[in-house]
C-alpha cells in the first residue's frame, strides 16, 4: 500500500513488478489465517494460565480445608485433591509453555480454533434461554418454564415464521409432560407459584 | 446338575407362556426406559420390584433380567441419535455413534448396536453358564490393590480417547478426577468442595454432568450456524438404514472382542460396564485395520463398546449369583430382589435353588433374541426421527435433558448443574479439549480413590503392596509399559503430539 502512495499515477508499471508486488503482499485470506493463528495461540496461553491459577486456588483450598493425612497417618480426604491439583497446575503451565515456545505455535502451523463472535453469540443466547428455563422451573413448573424456553427459541433465537413449526414447538412441553408425568409417573415440578 | 443339564432344564422352565410374556414386557420396558436419560435400569427395576415380587421367583427375576438387558440396549439409541448418554456406559458409544448419525448412518449404527448387543450378550451368557465357578475364584482374589492397579491402567487408557492433543486429554482427565472428589469423603465423612450445599454432599450427579457436557454442549455447537438445512441426512431406503453384510463382517472382530472383554471385566465387582465399554473401544481401535476412522464415525467404534456393555451383564451376574456381590447399582437392586424371594446368593445357590437360577440364565439367552427381534425393526423408525428439522429437535433435546436430569433425584439443583456443565461442554469443544476423558475419569475416580486409599490403609502406607501381589504387579507393569509407549513409543510420534500438535 505504501508503495502505491509513493508511486506517481502517470508512471508505467512493468508487468513483472506488479506480479512481484502481488506475491509479496499478503492476501486477505492469509491475513485472516494469521490473525486466527495469533488468536488461537493467545487463547491457549491464557487457557493454560487459567487452568494453572484455578489449580493453585484449589490446591490452596485442599491444603487449608482438608486433612492430607488421617489420624493414623493414612491418606486423608485432602490426599487425592492435593495430588490432582498439583498435576493440573503442571499441565496448565505446560499448555501455556508449548503454545508460547512450541515450534509449531511460533511458526503459526498449529491447528486454529474457530472462534467466530456471531456463532458464539448465538450459542450463548440458547444457553441463556436454557438458564432462564432452569431458573423458572421451580416457581412456574416444568410446563410453563418449558414454554418460556420454546417461546424464546421461536421469537428471539430462530425468529420462526412457519406456523406448523411454531405449533410443533409449542406442543413439545405438554407432550413431554404427558409422557413423563402422566404416563411414566415421573413427577415433574408443578410450580411453587401455583401450588 | 452340570451346566448343560442345568441350562436345558432352565430353558424348559423359562419357555412357558407366562415367563415369555414377562420377559418381553421386561425387554420392552427396559428399552423404553433406557432411551430416556436419567431413568436407568436400577431405578426402573426398583420401581417395578413391588410388582415383580407378586410373581413366582423365576418369573419376577426373568422380567428384571429383561429390563436390565433392554435398558442397556435402549441407552445406545439416544447416544447415537442425540449424543445423550443415558448411562455412563453409553458415553463411549456417543463418540463414533453420534458421528455416524451426523453422516446419515444412524440406522447402521443402531443396527450394529443391536447385533453387537445380541452377539456379545450371548457370549456373556455362555461365559456365565460355563465359566461362572472358575471366574468367581479369580474375582475373589481381586482386593483393593488389584482394583487400584486396574483403575490406574484404565485411567491411562482413557488418555487414548484424547484425540489429537494428549496434553488436553490429560487436562480433561484431571478435571474429571477432581470433580469426582466433590462430595462427602467416605473414609472420614469430611465435606470436600461442597460449598455447604447439601445437594453436593453425595457428589455431582453423573447424569447432570454427562448430559450437560455431551448433549447440551453439542446442541450449543450445532446451533452456532444459522442454517435452514437439516443437521443430519437420513437415507430414504430402509436397506440403506440397516448395516450391510460388509459392515457386519467388518465389525465382527470388534463384537467378539467386546463380548470377551465385557464378560471378563463384568466379573470384577465395581469395574462395571463403563470400564468394559471403553477398554473394548481402545482394543478395537488398536487392532482395527482402519484406526484412523475411530472418533470420526467408525462402525467398529460402535460395535465394540456396545458388545462389551451387554456382555458385561453376563459377567456381572457371576459375582452376584455365586458370591452375593453386586457389581453395580442394578446388581444391588437384583440382589435385593433375590433376598426378597428368600434366596441367598452364594456358592450354594446353584445347588439349593437350581430351579430358579437356571431359568434366569436361560432367560438371558431368550432376552437377547427378543431384544434383537424387537429392536431391529425399530431401527429405521428411530433413525427417521433425525429427519425432524433441527429447529424443533434442539429445543426437544434440551427439554428431554432437563426432564432426564430432574427425574434422577427430583432435584432442581441438578438441573442447574446441567446448565453449568452444558456451558463447560461447549467451552471444551470450542477450545478443542476432548470431553470423553473428563466424563470417564469422573466415573472411574471414586473407584480409583477408594481402592488406592484402602490399599494404603492395608499396607500401612507402603506402596510396595502393589508389587507384592501378582495380579496388581502385572497390572502396574502393564500401566508402566503403556505410559512408556505413550511417552517414548512409536518414536517421535507421541512426543510430537505432546510438543507440536499441542503447540
Amino acid at each position: 500500500m505504501e508503495q502505491e502512495i509513493v508511486r506517481r499515477p502517470d508512471e508505467d508499471t512493468p508487468d513483472e513488478d506488479a506480479a512481484e508486488e502481488l506475491a509479496a503482499e499478503p492476501s486477505p485470506a492469509d491475513g485472516d489465517q494469521n490473525r486466527d493463528a495469533r488468536l488461537t495461540r493467545r487463547v491457549h496461553v491464557v487457557l493454560g494460565l487459567v487452568i494453572a491459577a484455578l489449580g493453585a486456588w484449589l490446591l490452596y483450598k485442599s491444603r487449608t480445608e482438608l486433612e492430607f493425612r488421617g489420624p493414623n497417618n493414612e491418606p486423608g480426604p485432602g490426599y487425592l485433591p492435593v495430588l490432582l491439583t498439583i498435576c493440573l497446575i503442571a499441565l496448565g503451565l505446560a499448555l501455556s509453555a508449548v503454545w508460547l515456545w512450541g515450534p509449531k505455535a511460533r511458526r503459526g502451523e498449529a491447528p486454529t480454533l474457530s472462534l467466530s463472535p456471531q456463532g458464539i453469540g448465538r450459542a450463548l443466547l440458547v444457553w441463556l434461554a436454557l438458564l432462564v428455563c432452569a431458573f423458572l422451573i421451580e416457581p412456574l413448573g416444568f410446563l410453563a418454564a418449558g414454554e418460556v424456553l420454546v417461546v424464546l427459541v421461536i421469537v428471539v433465537i430462530e425468529r420462526i415464521r412457519s406456523i406448523p413449526l411454531i405449533i410443533a414447538l409449542l406442543l413439545l412441553p405438554p407432550a413431554m409432560y404427558l409422557l413423563f408425568d402422566t404416563l411414566l409417573e415421573v413427577q415433574l415440578p408443578g410450580g411453587t407459584l401455583w401450588y | 446338575m452340570n451346566a448343560v443339564e442345568g441350562l436345558l432344564h432352565g430353558l424348559q422352565s423359562a419357555i412357558t407362556p407366562t415367563n415369555l410374556l414377562w420377559l418381553l414386557v421386561g425387554c420392552l420396558l427396559g428399552t423404553l426406559v433406557g432411551i430416556l436419560p436419567g431413568l436407568g435400569p436400577p431405578a426402573t427395576i426398583a420401581i417395578l420390584l413391588p410388582l415383580a415380587t407378586g410373581f413366582a421367583p423365576a418369573t419376577g427375576l426373568i422380567m428384571m433380567a429383561g429390563i436390565y438387558y433392554g435398558a442397556k440396549y435402549g441407552g445406545s439409541t439416544t447416544s447415537i441419535l442425540l449424543n445423550i448418554p443415558g448411562e455412563s456406559s453409553s458415553v463411549v458409544t456417543c463418540i463414533d455413534g453420534y458421528e455416524m448419525a451426523k453422516q446419515g448412518r444412524a440406522g447402521k449404527a443402531l443396527g450394529i448396536a443391536a447385533i453387537g448387543s445380541f452377539v456379545a450378550g450371548t457370549l456373556g451368557v455362555i461365559g456365565l453358564t460355563f465359566l461362572a465357578p472358575a471366574a468367581a475364584d479369580v474375582a475373589v482374589n481381586f482386593g483393593p490393590p488389584e482394583y487400584s492397579a486396574l483403575m490406574v491402567f484404565a485411567l491411562l487408557l482413557v488418555i487414548m480417547l484424547a484425540g489429537d492433543s494428549m496434553l488436553k486429554g490429560f487436562i480433561a482427565m484431571f478435571i474429571g478426577l477432581f470433580l469426582s472428589t466433590i462430595g462427602t469423603d467416605l473414609f472420614s465423612g469430611a465435606q470436600r468442595f461442597t460449598g455447604d450445599q447439601i445437594e453436593l454432599a453425595g457428589g455431582i450427579e453423573f447424569i447432570a454432568l454427562s448430559v450437560g457436557i455431551f448433549a447440551v454442549g453439542e446442541v450449543l455447537i450445532n446451533i452456532e450456524d444459522k442454517t435452514e438445512k437439516q443437521l443430519f441426512q437420513v437415507p430414504n431406503k430402509i436397506r440403506d438404514l440397516l448395516p450391510s453384510r460388509q459392515d457386519i463382517k467388518k465389525s465382527t472382530p470388534a463384537m467378539l472382542q467386546g463380548g470377551i472383554v465385557g464378560f471378563l471385566i463384568g466379573i470384577l465387582p465395581g469395574a462395571g460396564s463403563t470400564v468394559a465399554s471403553f477398554v473394548s473401544y481402545i482394543i478395537a481401535k488398536k487392532t482395527s485395520k482402519t484406526p484412523e476412522e475411530f472418533g470420526k464415525g467408525s462402525i467398529e467404534g460402535v460395535a465394540a463398546p456396545e458388545a462389551a456393555n451387554n456382555s458385561e451383564t453376563g459377567g456381572a451376574m457371576v459375582p452376584l449369583l455365586t458370591m452375593g456381590i453386586p457389581g453395580s447399582g442394578t446388581g444391588a437392586v437384583l440382589l435385593g430382589a433375590l433376598v426378597l424371594y428368600g434366596l441367598n446368593p452364594g456358592p450354594l445357590l446353584f445347588h439349593e435353588h437350581a430351579d430358579v437360577v437356571w431359568p434366569i440364565i436361560a432367560s438371558m439367552y431368550l432376552g437377547n433374541i427378543a431384544l434383537l427381534v424387537m429392536n431391529l425393526p425399530m431401527v429405521p423408525l428411530f433413525a427417521k426421527l433425525l429427519n425432524t428439522p433441527y429447529k424443533v429437535l434442539y429445543p426437544a433435546i434440551l427439554l428431554i435433558s432437563v426432564v432426564g436430569v430432574y427425574s434422577v433425584n427430583f432435584s432442581i439443583f441438578d438441573v442447574g448443574m446441567l446448565v453449568v456443565f452444558g456451558l463447560l461442554g461447549y467451552v471444551m469443544r470450542k477450545l478443542d479439549i476432548p470431553p470423553a476423558p473428563l466424563v470417564l475419569a469422573f466415573v472411574l475416580g471414586p473407584i480409583a480413590e477408594n481402592a488406592i486409599r484402602q490399599s494404603l490403609l492395608l499396607s500401612n502406607n507402603s506402596p510396595i503392596i502393589y508389587l507384592e501381589r501378582p495380579i496388581s504387579a502385572t497390572l502396574i507393569g502393564l500401566a508402566v509399559a503403556l505410559l512408556l509407549v505413550l511417552a517414548f513409543g512409536r518414536g517421535r510420534k507421541v512426543r510430537d503430539q505432546v510438543v507440536e500438535i499441542d503447540a
